[in-house]
């Protein structure tokens, strides 16, 4: 009896002694080896988006360093959750839909636009099976149609149904987030499903089906943000600028070598390879500081917000914007 | 001879309910004195007087002079039931886990005193009723204290082990000298183990009785014995 | 006599084996139904392709990496959270006073969903590995404090007076009578409190994390990754099973008395 034991006291120590030297392995892992002199800069990024394009490319964090700057990426699993952690200042810049900013400033979050990135307008729309018997924008009504609140999907809802001649009474409107939008629209849950790249690349490559409308022509472009905390971003225009300008040379780099780019993404989003190319060749990349013409087009998603009672207040997209030259 | 146990008019009350009323009790050194008395008299409660367990409502307690009036270490009770600790072996249950030799030495010559001594290492669980019992009167023992008081400690006990370890009892306290205080509701036992025995009835001490016949076995002593239980018995049930 | 020993003996050993007969029979059942294509292997992927898939992590170093990163903020989480809820438990179970200060603010504390309390982390320890780690240590601290506490006060007061009449100082008093009673009890709060630690992890990791297992699963989630997401179930499966063998052996070394 003492002996089994003493047996079994050796063999739970043992089993302790290396779960704590396992947990201690990854203690090391979290600790940040970059140097304290710089300047630390913290980036909220999306898997597959262009930081992420950045981060595993590898020049960014290097050219960042050389400018003084030590560079933090942050994965959040959707805009949302970046925006919490920027009006918290726990990240500096976020990287995002160009829809998420607008809820955010009108509930009283003081962000700022810094810079926008290219579009994913024709990656982006509404897909339905091909056998689903929907050919044309009007035959959405009386369709279920999944998208996700506060995100682009929900103004790109509003713009493909405007054109269609539709208001969201016509249709059945469900608000799922990603994961539960995917299952139900692979169950056939739900007959359409406002989305945007990989997703949508996913569903027409595996489930059978085709974009019914893309972005660029609904006008619902969704295009890529970077927003900082406003007061970040009045004391820190060169960190801005830098971004800006060492985003853009990985952007361009992408867009010239979308072999590398394919395999990269394959392995960081566990996609499947005809996926990731589809969502590659129909897309470009860029990162540029804000102008008139965004400013503009930013806008106007305000206002069909506002329209539409999301928002409870006027945004002056103009007012939430800084122009870095 | 000495006296080591001085009960001055105490009355102990919970509430409005008096639990024992006025009593005075003396004890001399090296004595055995017995309380006896229906259950719900007051006995124990003088007894957890005595120990310091509870305090008095009115009147005093001294024991070899001093004051009574918190935990009093210089007595040793040993309880109805066992209160052995579970998780502790024989040995440490005497020793409450010391390591000191000092301490190791004189538990195994009690566990041997008591005939326990190849239990030393068991854990309380393995053993019977009446082994554990043992073991609590070894505890008990342990640094000779100045005082034993056994709160009824033999009533969970089979009528056999129950002889057995009056016969223990009384022959380690008369060899070592302890002075005793056994509260009981079997006045047979207390005139077997006592030299004088104390009845309590209604919350008052109303009766002492010397017994001249403590622990002898002889034929004779054992009919005069049975005399003494008699005229307690009387004392008790007598109506008032 | 031979005869029955070693029949007992078989009987003993599959007494030992059937507990694992139902998983074992429901892998096999799922592996068959993958494959003769009773359910799409594009929602669920078969055990085989998942256990690839992990041989495939493993050996590009994302899942040691993932694993003791996760290891490391669950068990941090747990010293602190755990080391807490006893502490107070004990202080509350052997004071009154600190009973009166704290308790009902911690019944109050106890009811609310870890969930609901991320905001406020993220609000007040920001996104790094302070705020998961203090997510798991809220988790932990609860069941500690209450098996604590219940276990200090429900120790038999027999003992306790038995103790005190022997002249126990407070310490010995602690020691010997009061925290051995308390234990068992107490035991049982480590128990649960491992198997919060790892519940709470999931979602702490969902908190800007980009590390752990938790992370790996809800990444996974976001392009219905199925083999990973699968994966990350089966490893949490183990590793609660594994911290409860644990505890149940640290008991049974711990309470041999019983």
């Amino acid at each position: 009896m003492k002996k089994k034991n003493s047996v079994r006291k050796i063999f739970i120590l043992g089993l302790v002694v290396l779960g704590v030297l396992v947990a201690f392995f990854g203690w090391k892992q979290t600790q940040d080896s970059t140097s304290k002199s710089l300047k630390k800069v913290i980036i909220g990024y999306q898997a597959g988006d262009e930081f992420d394009i950045s981060k595993t490319r590898g020049e960014f964090v290097k050219k960042m360093k050389k400018a003084g700057y030590s560079v933090t990426f942050k994965e959040f699993q959707n805009g949302a959750a970046m925006m919490q952690a920027l009006a918290n200042g726990n990240i500096d810049y976020g990287r995002m839909g160009d829809s998420a900013p607008i809820t955010s400033i009108a509930a009283g979050t003081k962000v700022t636009y810094v810079a926008a990135g290219g579009t994913k307008a024709l990656g982006s729309g509404v897909v339905v099976k091909k056998d689903s018997g929907i050919n044309s924008i009007s035959d959405l009504k009386g369709k279920t149609i999944a998208y996700t609140k506060g995100t682009t999907s929900q103004y790109m809802i509003i713009k493909v149904l405007k054109k269609a001649g539709l208001t969201t009474s016509d249709v059945n409107l469900v608000n799922l987030d990603q994961s539960a939008a995917s299952v139900a629209y692979a169950k056939g849950k739900v007959d359409a499903w406002a989305n945007w790249d990989p997703a949508i690349a996913q569903a027409e490559v595996t489930e059978n089906s085709k974009l019914l409308i893309n972005g660029n022509q609904s006008k619902a472009y969704n295009r890529s943000v970077i927003v900082a905390t406003t007061s970040f971003a009045k004391n820190n225009k060169s960190v801005t600028k830098a971004i800006i300008k060492y985003s853009n040379q990985d952007m361009q780099w992408a867009n010239t070598h979308h072999k590398k780019l394919i395999a990269m993404m394959v392995k960081s989003l566990k996609l499947n390879k005809k996926v990731v190319t589809k969502m590659v060749n129909r897309r470009t990349y860029s990162m540029h500081a804000m102008t008139k013409a965004r400013v503009a087009e930013f806008q106007e998603i305000a206002d069909v917000f506002y329209e539409n009672k999301i928002i409870s207040k006027k945004v002056s997209v103009a007012k939430y914007t800084q122009y870095v030259k | 001879m000495q006296e080591l146990i001085t009960v001055e008019d105490v009355t102990k009350k919970y509430g409005n309910k008096t639990a024992l009323g006025n009593a005075n009790l003396k004890i001399e050194q090296g004595e055995f004195v017995a309380l006896v008395g229906m259950s719900g008299s007051g006995k124990t409660t003088l007894l957890r007087m005595i120990a310091g367990l509870e305090q008095p409502t009115s009147g005093q307690i001294r024991q070899a002079g001093q004051v009574v009036d918190s935990i009093n270490t210089n007595a040793r009770v040993m309880f109805q039931d066992d209160r052995l600790l579970p998780w502790l072996s024989v040995r440490e249950n005497l020793t409450f886990g010391e390591h000191s030799k000092k301490d190791i030495t004189e538990a195994d010559s009690l566990l041997n005193l008591v005939g326990l001594d190849e239990y030393a290492d068991v854990y309380p669980e393995k053993l019977s009723g009446g082994q554990k019992q043992r073991v609590a009167l070894a505890r008990a023992l342990m640094s000779h204290p100045k005082l034993l008081l056994l709160d009824e400690p033999l009533g969970a006990l089979d009528a056999l082990t129950r002889l057995n370890m009056q016969d223990l009892i009384l022959q380690i306290c008369r060899k070592r000298n302890f002075t005793t205080l056994l509260v009981t509701h079997d006045i047979n036992e207390a005139v077997r183990m006592a030299n004088r025995i104390i009845v309590v009835k209604n919350s008052m001490i109303v009766r002492q009785v010397e017994n001249p016949y403590q622990g002898q076995d002889s034929v004779d002593a054992e009919a005069k014995q049975t005399g003494i239980v008699n005229d307690i018995l009387h004392t008790i049930y007598e109506k008032d | 006599m031979e005869e029955t020993k070693s029949k007992n003996k078989i009987n003993s050993i599959l007494m030992q084996l059937l507990p694992w007969t139902i998983p074992v029979a429901l892998i096999i059942l799922w592996q068959i139904a993958v494959d003769v294509g009773w359910i799409t292997s594009s929602f669920i992927p078969s055990p085989l392709s998942v256990l690839a898939n992990g041989v495939s992590l493993w050996k590009s170093g994302e899942l040691p990496k993932n694993i003791s990163i996760s290891l490391y903020r669950a068990l941090v989480g747990f010293a602190i959270g755990g080391g807490l809820g006893f502490i107070l438990g004990f202080l509350n179970g052997v004071s009154k006073v600190m009973r009166a200060l704290f308790d009902t603010t911690i019944q109050m504390l106890r009811n609310i969903p870890h969930l609901a309390l991320i905001p406020v982390v993220i609000l007040v320890l920001g996104i790094g590995e302070t705020a998961k780690i203090s997510l798991v240590a809220i988790g932990c601290l609860f069941p500690m404090y209450i098996n604590t506490y219940h276990g200090i006060t429900s120790v038999d007061p027999h003992l306790i007076e038995m103790g005190k009449s022997y002249g126990l100082s407070k310490y010995k008093l602690f020691s010997k009578v009061i925290f051995p009673g308390a234990l068992p009890t107490i035991l049982m709060g480590v128990r649960y409190a491992l198997g919060v630690m790892w519940t709470t992890l999931i979602v702490a990791e969902t908190v800007s994390a980009d590390s752990g297992i938790g992370y790996m699963s809800t990444n996974a989630q976001q392009f219905m990754n199925m083999k990973t997401i699968f994966l990350c179930i089966i490893i949490y499966a183990i590793l609660g099973k594994l911290s409860d063998f644990i505890a149940k052996t640290l008991e049974n070394i711990l309470l041999d008395w019983r």
